[in-house]
């Protein structure tokens, strides 16, 4: 494991056995998440982004679980002398008491749905401070102060009064920015962000970055920034990591992604983006076909199907095994083997 | 310039083909009732149900076929018999098919009682579809076929009442009268949750506010002592026929809130929903909105809660006969059966008269298994 | 809140003023008028009564009055002298025949209501947590049963096994020595000792149904995304379903209090009467059969009193469990 990384999954496989068959959600993923960095994750619904970040933290939706693979922290919990040492995420119990502690101890989470993620009988005070008291030796009335303290820095105003609040009484984007600071209120090391952007409306979206800047500027924890909206990502990103069918196709810096794309799918995508210099007439480009169902993998490389440069007898029967294209850009295609 | 933009048409390969096989592509356009199906075959103890019923509802169609006896026919030597059992061996051990002995009173010397022994001398063989007491199917059609019979002898498989009926006859002729008060019951309500609910949410407002009051109000009143009380004050000359008819829409008439609610309550918000927003804008009628897109959008709710409203009349039906204020004799149902066991000593002495209460619980149990796994496949799309 | 429930409290009032009108069309509904009824009567037990009485009475009781003035009548004597009017099987006033039976009624209502909740409560967040387990099968077949059996069944049963098996009889509710003393403490005891079989038959079907209830809603509840940041959050697992799913899934079953408590109330007059409880279940179905209007009438009263009461408290209750309606969010 690299000095400087927080994180490593290596090879890690997440399946869903179903009444219909079973669902091979993440498909030998290999990511690492350096200290202080913003990784983004992209792609379509149902490539395995939430899945990568809920695996983290072991909180799969039933029936899935991790078949294979290893998750990798570098923590300080869990040690006998206070040292920094490396636990395989993957090998705890769920409900050990090492993971809880790790849960939003070390890594916390926001969703993408503001307006289920508080519980509606609770006042939001109370669930924040209860992260609060869960992982650090404070008092209540600490535990009030700092949450006051955080509602106020995440832009919430009038902070003391909106604590004894419930959720019905917060607007969508001012309940994500009560997730958001829930998420950092034991100053984590890693903040998974599951498209916390994706259910507001655009003013609040831009805000909501903003916003992570900021934090992400004072805190200085890692973000894995998880999207469909690669314009976000070319905002808030260092590293992107594009899926595809529970497979990372492309890594690489954002320069990279954006302006030297290796794989199609990457160039779909980044060509997808309307662009305002373009010409008045011309139509949306699109990728075309849908994401196949999960039942029905397609052999060899799995966007062989919809890949404008597939190669017959070559893409649809061998499976590409990611290329060093130097830097730590990398991509899993077979035109390049 | 425009040569230049405009992407150049790429050929488009015929996806359908390649990526769908026959089984998904009928998944994705199986109409809505083909996904139920496909969800609620899943349920083992609604598929289980789904046969009861059918059984009920063959007991109910063909009740003279099935049944030995009328409903009314007496075997006047055998007053409170016991089930007769069915034997296959004769005494010395021989096969001899399904038969059984017929019943003689014998006089006890010791307890000074007319006990009712099996004749062993002669063997009664059971006669599937033989011809037997003639009768008239439904009051119309003329037959004498009926699914087993004893030649010379009677049968009584869950013995006789008081006046020596047949038990299992009568259990089936209950049948008919108590599914089908359900089923009339179950459309009256259905009508009027329909009416009701829909002009509470199509108009709104006033007229709205006023049927939801009107409905929490009938709900909060206690079902059955509200049954009880209507059913008595039915004037106690009517004919059993009228009182039947009478009882039924009393039923009905009580339990339409259920429906109305669910009516409005989808109808409301469907208002404001996409896809009739859609039909809006592409120029459909109000009529062709409710019936082509509104309709058919809840019509499983719909069908989901009325087999769920089907116990609560067979209930109802029930226990107003078992007190004395719901049907009367001739007409038999379950709960006119009931009345015979209404007391401890009834059931201590003669148990059997307590079959038509297991044909109540298996009818209701049957009832609600296919209800319930209907409500979980109403909603194809869900999880 | 106080407004809620002052709204709702002006809700309930108008619901009983409502009902009596109800209660006042049936007890009209049968032809013939109490004055002929009660003449009848007279004759019946051998006294001579002329025509003239007959209207005599009628004027007397105000029968020949228009019925918007006969029923202010006969709610005014309500409210200001809980007179409910002159029961002809008892010869008594109503209020002398419902007496005290009255309160076994409650008493057997709170106590099944409450019985039922602590047994299906916790049995359901079981059933849901441990979703699919030998357990689970087992009460949601039980559930089942205990809900297609229909109440005078069950009792019916329980009056067969316990005089079967066990030798006595569930009937009746009292010790011989405290059937007719006055109320007592021990008087009080020896009915909780004796109310468990009611208890048993009257709770099962709401029971099964407030455990099928739960069960449901813990199922809905337990994956939201609400628990599941919970459980990010290293909420320890117990804790977490006491806090989260628990809670909201209160909210339904406390809700339909008053439902659940008109289902058992509904159970009530026919249970009691296999039972043999002295309660008012067993006259309601005599005044129903003698046509006995004023104590039928009367005893519809109290069940839907009962019931409507029961719907204010869960109403209250409901808005005191709910943020949400608690500070006049929605409705």
């Amino acid at each position: 494991m690299n000095e400087n990384d927080l994180i490593e999954i290596k090879n890690l496989r997440v399946s869903f056995p179903l009444d219909e068959g079973t669902v091979q959600a993440l498909d030998g993923i290999d990511l690492s998440i350096p200290k202080g960095k913003v990784i983004g994750i992209v792609g379509e619904s149902g490539c395995g982004k939430s899945i990568t970040a809920r695996s983290i933290l072991q909180i799969i939706p039933p029936p899935g679980k991790i078949d294979q693979g290893e998750i990798l922290l570098r923590t300080k919990l869990g040690s006998m002398n206070d040292d920094e040492h490396i636990i395989d995420l993957a090998k705890l119990k769920p409900d050990s008491d090492l993971l809880r502690q790790i849960r939003w101890g070390e890594i916390s989470m926001v969703f993408q749905e503001p307006m289920t993620s508080f519980s509606a009988y609770h006042s939001l005070g109370d669930q924040i401070m209860e992260a609060l008291l869960m992982h650090k030796d404070v008092s209540k009335e600490e535990a009030r102060q700092a949450a006051i303290e955080m509602l106020d820095r995440v832009g919430i105003p009038n902070a003391a009064v909106r604590l004894n609040q419930f959720p019905h009484e917060f607007s969508g984007g001012m309940r994500q920015r009560a997730m958001i600071g829930m998420a950092l209120i034991c100053n984590p090391s890693m903040l998974i962000a599951d498209e916390p952007t994706t259910s507001l409306d655009v003013t609040i979206q831009a805000q909501m970055l903003d916003l992570m800047k900021d934090l992400r500027r004072d805190f200085g924890s890692s973000i894995m920034f998880i999207t469909h909206n690669l314009g976000v990502i070319a905002q808030i990103a260092d590293e992107v990591s594009i899926m595809y069918l529970g497979k990372i196709v492309e890594q690489g810096t954002t320069m990279d992604i954006f302006h030297d794309q290796k794989h199609p799918y990457t160039s779909s995508l980044v060509e997808a983006i309307p662009k305002i210099s373009d010409a008045r007439k011309k139509r949306l480009t699109t990728i075309r076909g849908s994401v196949p169902s999960p039942f029905e993998r397609p052999s060899g490389c799995p966007f062989h199907n919809r890949c404008p440069k597939m190669m017959p007898g070559v893409c649809d029967v061998k499976v590409p095994t990611p290329i060093d294209f130097g830097n730590g850009h990398k991509a899993a295609c077979l035109l390049y083997e | 310039m425009s040569a230049l933009n405009s992407t150049p048409p790429v050929e488009i390969p015929d996806l359908e083909e390649q990526t769908m096989d026959r089984a998904k592509e009928s998944f994705y356009t199986a109409t809505q009732f083909q996904l139920m199906w496909l969800k609620f075959r899943r349920h083992k103890l609604a598929i289980i149900g789904m046969f009861v019923l059918a059984l009920f509802l063959i007991a109910m169609l063909f009740a003279e076929f099935l049944a030995p006896y009328g409903s009314q026919s007496r075997d006047a030597d055998y007053l409170f018999g016991k089930p007769q059992s069915i034997h296959f061996f004769d005494d010395d051990g021989n096969f001899r098919g399904m038969f059984v002995y017929s019943v003689i009173s014998q006089f006890n010397i010791d307890t000074m009682q007319v006990d009712l022994v099996e004749d062993r001398s002669e063997i009664r063989p059971v006669n599937f579809f033989a011809k037997g007491e003639p009768y008239k199917m439904w009051g119309l059609i003329k037959g004498d076929l009926h699914l087993f019979h004893v030649e010379d002898a009677f049968i009584h498989l869950f013995g006789t009442d008081s006046l020596g009926r047949d038990v299992y006859s009568r259990v089936i002729f209950g049948t008919r009268t108590s599914l089908s008060i359900g089923f009339i019951g179950v459309i009256i309500s259905f009508i009027l949750g329909l009416a009701i609910g829909g002009v509470s949410g199509y108009f709104g407002g006033l007229i709205d506010d006023i049927v939801q009051r009107m409905i929490e109000f009938i709900r909060s009143i206690p079902t059955l002592p509200l049954w009880m009380s209507l059913a008595a004050i039915l004037p106690k000359e009517w004919s059993p026929l009228r009182v039947y008819f009478a009882v039924t829409v009393l039923l009905g008439f009580l339990s339409w809130t259920t429906l109305a609610r669910r009516v409005r309550g989808k109808l409301i918000s469907m208002r404001e929903e996409d896809f009739v927003f859609a039909a809006r804008i592409a120029g459909s009628s109000d009529a062709r909105i409710i019936w082509r897109h509104m309709i058919p959008a809840f019509l499983s709710y719909i069908i989901v809660d009325l087999t769920v409203s089907f116990p609560a009349m067979i209930l109802g039906e029930t226990t107003l006969s078992f007190i004395g204020l719901g049907l009367r004799e001739p007409v038999v149902s379950w709960g006119v059966l009931l009345q015979a066991s209404q007391n401890i000593k009834a059931i201590e002495q003669h148990p059997w008269l307590f079959f038509p209460a297991i044909f109540v619980v298996i009818s209701v149990l049957a009832f609600s298994l296919v209800g319930d796994g209907m409500r979980d496949a109403a909603d194809p799309y869900s999880h | 809140m106080a407004k809620y429930a002052l709204r709702r409290f002006i809700t309930m009032v108008v619901m009983l003023v409502a009902l009596s009108l109800i209660v006042f069309v049936i007890l009209e509904l049968p032809p013939g008028d109490f004055a002929e009824r009660y003449v009848h009567d007279l004759r019946q037990s051998g006294a001579q009564v002329t025509y003239g009485q007959v209207e005599y009475y009628r004027h007397m009781l105000g029968l020949d009055r228009p019925w918007p003035e006969r029923y202010l009548n006969w709610a005014t004597n309500i409210v200001t002298r809980f007179d409910f009017g002159w029961s002809l099987t008892y010869r008594l006033p109503v209020t002398k025949v419902i007496g005290d039976r009255i309160w076994f009624t409650i008493i057997l209502s709170v106590v099944t209501i409450g019985a039922s909740y602590l047994i299906a409560i916790p049995l359901g967040i079981y059933s849901a947590i441990k979703q699919y387990s030998t357990g689970d099968y087992l009460l949601t077949i039980l559930g089942y049963l205990g809900m297609a059996t229909p109440a005078f069944l069950f009792a019916l049963l329980l009056l067969y096994v316990s005089t079967m098996y066990f030798g006595t009889s569930v009937g009746g509710l009292y010790s011989l020595e405290f059937q007719n003393a006055p109320w007592s403490w021990n008087k009080f005891i020896d009915l909780m000792r004796h109310i468990w079989p009611a208890v048993i038959v009257l709770g099962t079907s709401g029971a099964a149904s407030t455990l099928r209830t739960m069960r449901a809603t813990m199922l809905d509840e337990k994956n939201q995304l609400y628990v599941t940041v919970a459980r990010a959050k290293g909420v320890p697992e117990n804790k977490l379903i006491q806090k989260y799913p628990v809670r909201a899934a209160l909210n339904p079953i406390v809700s339909t209090i008053g439902w659940e408590l008109a289902t058992i109330v509904s159970g009530s007059p026919i249970t009691a009467t296999v039972l043999s409880l002295p309660d008012i279940g067993p006259i309601f179905l005599k005044s129903l059969t003698n046509q006995d209007i004023y104590l039928s009438g009367t005893i519809l009263l109290i069940y839907s009193c009962l019931t409507i009461v029961g719907t204010f408290v869960s109403d209250i209750l409901l808005a005191m469990l709910d943020p949400r309606i608690r500070y006049g969010g929605i409705e």
